[in-house]
C-alpha cells in the first residue's frame, strides 16, 4: 500500500506540491494526471525517495519512508520516463546487479521469464548503446519488476514501446495489481489511464483537483455527466 | 559562419556565466570562491606588475620554451595521433542533433560551429595560463592572445588527428586510403624524432652528464628532418616567447597561419571520415546481406570483432551485503572503459623495448625499467584520483535510479569509494610491485628491504588512494555544478582550465588531509624513537597509517552524509 500525507515540496519560494493527501491500496493502479508543472514529476520523486519532501509523511508497504527508507525502498520499484541504464552492463548484467541490490535469490530463473516476457531474450548480452529507446525501456521495466515490488510507480511506462508491446505492458501492469501490488501510473496519455486505472488522482499547480473514479469524480459535477475523462480533465484544469 | 549559429554560442555562454554567478549565492560555493580567488591572488598577483617570482617563472618558462616546448607539443601531438581520444570534441549533443542536422546547414557550417563553441574555454584556459606564465617579457594581453591561439590550433590538432586515428581504426582500407596523405606526414615527422631522439638516448648513455645531454638532444634536434619536423610547433610558440611588442608581430602571423592551416585541414580530415563512415556502413550493409544470403562464418567473424565485452572479473551472487553490487558494477565500468590504464601500463613497456632494442648494460636497463615502473606507479597515487572515475562521481549522472535503491548511504559511499580505490591501488601495486622486483634484480636494493617495501606498498598506497578518491568525491558532492561528473572523458584543450582549478583544489584538500596521520605518527613516533630506537619510527608509522584509516573512514561517512543530504535538483544533477 501507498499511503501520502499532506505531502509538500518546495523548491525556494515556489511550492511544486502542496498538501497532497491519498492512498494507494493493494490491488490497485491510480492514475495520476495533470497539465506540464502540475507537479507530477515532483510527486513521485518524493514517492520513490529521489528528493525529501519540505513536509507530510509518505508509507510504502506500511514502512516510512523517511524514517525507515531501506525497507520502504525494498518494497517499491520505479520506472522513470527516461531509462536510466549503465552504460557499460550488459542486459543480463543489468538484471543480475539489480538482483543483488534487492536481495533477489533466484534472480537467474526470474531474469529469464522477464526477459522472454520482455522479448529481450536475444539481447541478453547487448550494452545499452546497442538498444533501440523502446528496448530500453523494456529493460528498464524489466529491472523494475524483478524484485516482485508491492510498490509500482510508473513514469510514461509505454513511451518508445510498439504496439504489441504495449499490449503486453498493459497486461503485466494489471497483473501485477492483480497480485497485490499498489501501482501509480503517471500518464499524458488519458486513454491509456482510463483503460488501466481504478481510480484516478488530477493534480494542477501542485494540488489536488479531483481523485476518486471517474464516475466518482464525474458525480461531484454533474455538468461532466457522460463525458470522458479528456473531458473531464480539461474541464479541471483548464482555466474557465 | 551563419548569424543564428554565433548567437547560439553567445546565449550559451551567457546562460552559462548567469548560471554560475547565481551559484554563488549558495554560501558554499560563495566561500569556496573566494578562497579560490584569494589563492589565485596570493599565487598570481603579481601578474599586471612583474614581480622576482614572476621573473623566475618567466624566465624559465622562456627557457623552457625555447629548448623543450616544441619538443613537447610533437609528442603530445604523437600521443593524438598514435592513441586519438578527442574526437567526441566533434559529436552533437542531442539537442543540437535535433536542431542542428535537421536545420538547412552545411557539414563545414556544423563544424565551424563546434570549433567556435570550444572556444569560451579555450580563451578561459588561455588566461589561466598567461597568468600562471607571468614574467615572460611580452605584456600580458599580447601572451593570452599568443596562448589563445597556441590552444586553438593545439585543439583543432587534437581532433584532426583522432579522426585520422578513428578513421585509420575503425574504417579499415577506406579510412587508411582517405587520410593516407596525413598519415604518411606524421610517420615521416615521427620517424624523424624517434631517431634523432634514439641517437640522443645512446650519445648520452656514453657521457651521461646534464649538460651534455641537453647540448646533444639540442644539436639532433636542429638537424634537418627534427627541424622540419617540429617546424609547426616552433612557430606556434614563437609568440608566446618573443621578447617584445615588436618582435611579437611577425611570429603570431606565422602562429596565425598554422591555426588556419589546421582550420582548413580539419575540414577537410572531417570530410575525409564522414566519406570513409558511410563506405563503412555501407560495406555493414553489405555484411548483412551475405548473413541473408547465407554468408554467415564471415558475418559472426566480423560481429566477434566488433563486439568485445570484457568478462567481469569480479563475481556477483544473487545475495549478500547488496553495496557490493556497486563495487562491482563499478570494477566492472573500469575494466570496460579504461584504456588509459593500458595505457599507462603500455608506455614503460615501450619505453623498456626501445631501450633493450638499443643494447647496453642490462643492469642499468633493469635498473632503468625498475625506477620507470616504481615511479610511474608511486605518482598514480597523485594523478590516479583525478583520472579514475569509477565512483560517486560516475554515479551522480543515475542519482534519480540510485536513491530508489534500498542502500545505506555509508555503504554506497564505501562501495563508490572502494571500487575506485581498488582499481587504481590494484593498477599501481602491479607497477610499484614489479618495479621492486626488477630493481632487485639489478642488485639495486637488497631482498629483505624489497619485501619491506612491498609490504609498505601494500599496506599504505591503498590508504593514500582511498584519501585520494574520497577527497575527489567529497568535491564532486559539495561542488556539484563545478567539478564534472560523469565517466571520464578525454578533455581537450578548451577543459584545461577547469582541470586545473579542480587538480589545484585537490592537491589542497589532500595536503590538508596528510596533516592529521602526520602528526598522529610524529607524536607517538618521536617519543618512541628516543625510547627504542628505529622500531620506534615501526610503531610511528603504524600510527600514522591508521590515523590515515581513520580519517578515510570519517570522510567516508561525511561522504555519507552529504550524500543524504543533498537535493539532486536543487543541486543541478537532475531537472
Amino acid at each position: 500500500m501507498i499511503r501520502v500525507e499532506h505531502l509538500r515540496r518546495n523548491y525556494g519560494d515556489f511550492t511544486a506540491v502542496s498538501d497532497l493527501t491519498f492512498t494507494v491500496q493493494p490491488g490497485e493502479v491510480v492514475g495520476l494526471v495533470g497539465p506540464n508543472g502540475a507537479g507530477k514529476t515532483t510527486t513521485l520523486r518524493c514517492l520513490v525517495g529521489i528528493i525529501p519532501p519540505t513536509s507530510g509523511s509518505i508509507h510504502i508497504g506500511g514502512h516510512d519512508l523517511l524514517a525507515d527508507p531501506l525497507r520502504a525502498k525494498a518494497a517499491l520499484a520505479f520506472v522513470p520516463d527516461e531509462p536510466q541504464l549503465f552504460p557499460h552492463l550488459t542486459v543480463i548484467e543489468h538484471l543480475r546487479f539489480i538482483g543483488r541490490i534487492y536481495g533477489v535469490a533466484d534472480v537467474e530463473s526470474r531474469a529469464a521469464t522477464l526477459v522472454e516476457e520482455l522479448e529481450l531474450a536475444d539481447r541478453q548480452a547487448a550494452l545499452p548503446d546497442e538498444l533501440s529507446r523502446g528496448m530500453k525501456q523494456k529493460l528498464a521495466i524489466a529491472c523494475g519488476l524483478l524484485h516482485d515490488p508491492r510498490a509500482l510507480l510508473l513514469d510514461e511506462p509505454l513511451t518508445g514501446l510498439d504496439p504489441g508491446a504495449i499490449r503486453r505492458m498493459k497486461r503485466t501492469i494489471l497483473d501485477r495489481a492483480a497480485s497485490g501490488a499498489a501501482v501509480i501510473l503517471s500518464s499524458h496519455l488519458l486513454g491509456l489511464v482510463e483503460e488501466l486505472c481504478s481510480r484516478i488522482l488530477v493534480i494542477q499547480r501542485g494540488e489536488m483537483v479531483a481523485m476518486g473514479t471517474l464516475e466518482e469524480i464525474v458525480a461531484e459535477r454533474p455538468g461532466l455527466a457522460g463525458r470522458g475523462l479528456e473531458d473531464v480533465f480539461l474541464a479541471l484544469t483548464e482555466p474557465a | 559562419m551563419t548569424r543564428h549559429l554565433l548567437y547560439f554560442i553567445r546565449c550559451d555562454v551567457r546562460n552559462r556565466f548567469v548560471r554560475q554567478m547565481k551559484r554563488l549565492r549558495s554560501p558554499r560555493y560563495a566561500i569556496a570562491a573566494l578562497v579560490g580567488l584569494l589563492y589565485f591572488f596570493f599565487i598570481f598577483g603579481g601578474w599586471m606588475s612583474p614581480d622576482d617570482a614572476g621573473d623566475a617563472i618567466g624566465g624559465v618558462w622562456v627557457d623552457f620554451g625555447r629548448a623543450a616546448g616544441p619538443l613537447v607539443l610533437a609528442l603530445l601531438a604523437a600521443w593524438w595521433w598514435l592513441w586519438g581520444g578527442h574526437r567526441h570534441a566533434l559529436a552533437l549533443s542531442s539537442a543540437e542533433t535535433n536542431f542542428l542536422l535537421t536545420a538547412p546547414l552545411t557539414r563545414a557550417q556544423i563544424i565551424r560551429f563546434k570549433v567556435l563553441q570550444a572556444q569560451p574555454g579555450i580563451l578561459f584556459s588561455a588566461t589561466l595560463a598567461s597568468l600562471i606564465m607571468r614574467g615572460t617579457p611580452l605584456p600580458w594581453p599580447l601572451r593570452l592572445i599568443s596562448i589563445a591561439v597556441l590552444l586553438a590550433t593545439l585543439h583543432q590538432h587534437q581532433i584532426a588527428a583522432s579522426l585520422v586515428h578513428a578513421a585509420a581504426a575503425e574504417q579499415g582500407r577506406s579510412g587508411l586510403r582517405r587520410t593516407a596523405v596525413p598519415i604518411v606526414l606524421f610517420s615521416a615527422a615521427l620517424a624523424a624524432l624517434l631517431w634523432a631522439l634514439l641517437r640522443a638516448v645512446t650519445d648520452i648513455r656514453a657521457n651521461p652528464s646534464l649538460g651534455f645531454a641537453g647540448e646533444r638532444l639540442l644539436g639532433l634536434l636542429s638537424e634537418p628532418g627534427p627541424r622540419i619536423a617540429l617546424a609547426p610547433f616552433r612557430l606556434l610558440l614563437a609568440p608566446t616567447l618573443a621578447a617584445d611588442a615588436a618582435q611579437w608581430l611577425l611570429p603570431f602571423a606565422g602562429a596565425c597561419a598554422v591555426l588556419a592551416a589546421h582550420y582548413l585541414w580539419l575540414q577537410r580530415t572531417n570530410a575525409a571520415f564522414e566519406e570513409a563512415a558511410a563506405e563503412e556502413g555501407r560495406r555493414r550493409e553489405s555484411l548483412l546481406s551475405a548473413v541473408r544470403s547465407g554468408g554467415l562464418a564471415h558475418a559472426l567473424r566480423a560481429q566477434r570483432r566488433r563486439k568485445r565485452i570484457a568478462r567481469p572479473i569480479l563475481p556477483l551472487k544473487p545475495t549478500g551485503r547488496n553495496a557490493y553490487a556497486i563495487l562491482w558494477k563499478n570494477v566492472l565500468h573500469a575494466q570496460r572503459t579504461l584504456s588509459s590504464v593500458r595505457l599507462m601500463l603500455i608506455v614503460p613497456l615501450a619505453i623498456f623495448v626501445v631501450l633493450i632494442a638499443d643494447a647496453g648494460s642490462a643492469d642499468d636497463m633493469l635498473r632503468f625499467a625498475g625506477s620507470l615502473l616504481l615511479g610511474g606507479g608511486l605518482l598514480l597515487s597523485v594523478f590516479g584520483p583525478l583520472g579514475l572515475r569509477n565512483d560517486l562521481r560516475l554515479d551522480l549522472r543515475y542519482i534519480e535510479q540510485l536513491r530508489t535503491y534500498p542502500l545505506r548511504s555509508r555503504d554506497l559511499a564505501a562501495a563508490e569509494v572502494g571500487a575506485a580505490t581498488l582499481t587504481l591501488s590494484s593498477v599501481q601495486l602491479v607497477a610499484v610491485i614489479a618495479g621492486i622486483a626488477v630493481l632487485t634484480a639489478a642488485g639495486t636494493m637488497t631482498p629483505s628491504l624489497a619485501g619491506l617495501l612491498a609490504a609498505g606498498a601494500l599496506l599504505i598506497l591503498p590508504v593514500i588512494n582511498a584519501l585520494g578518491l574520497t577527497t575527489q568525491n567529497l568535491l564532486a558532492l559539495l561542488y556539484p555544478n563545478w567539478v564534472r561528473t560523469g565517466p571520464a572523458e578525454g578533455g581537450g584543450m578548451e577543459m584545461i582550465g577547469q582541470n586545473m582549478i579542480v587538480m589545484v583544489g585537490t592537491m589542497l584538500l589532500l595536503a590538508i588531509a596528510t596533516i592529521p596521520p602526520l602528526v598522529a605518527g610524529t607524536v607517538v613516533g618521536a617519543p618512541a624513537v628516543m625510547l627504542l630506537g628505529e622500531p620506534g619510527a615501526f610503531i610511528g608509522g603504524i600510527v600514522a597509517l591508521l590515523a590515515a584509516c581513520g580519517e578515510v573512514a570519517l570522510l567516508v561517512l561525511w561522504l555519507a552524509r552529504l550524500y543524504e543530504r543533498t537535493d539532486p535538483v536543487a543541486a543541478g544533477l537532475i531537472r
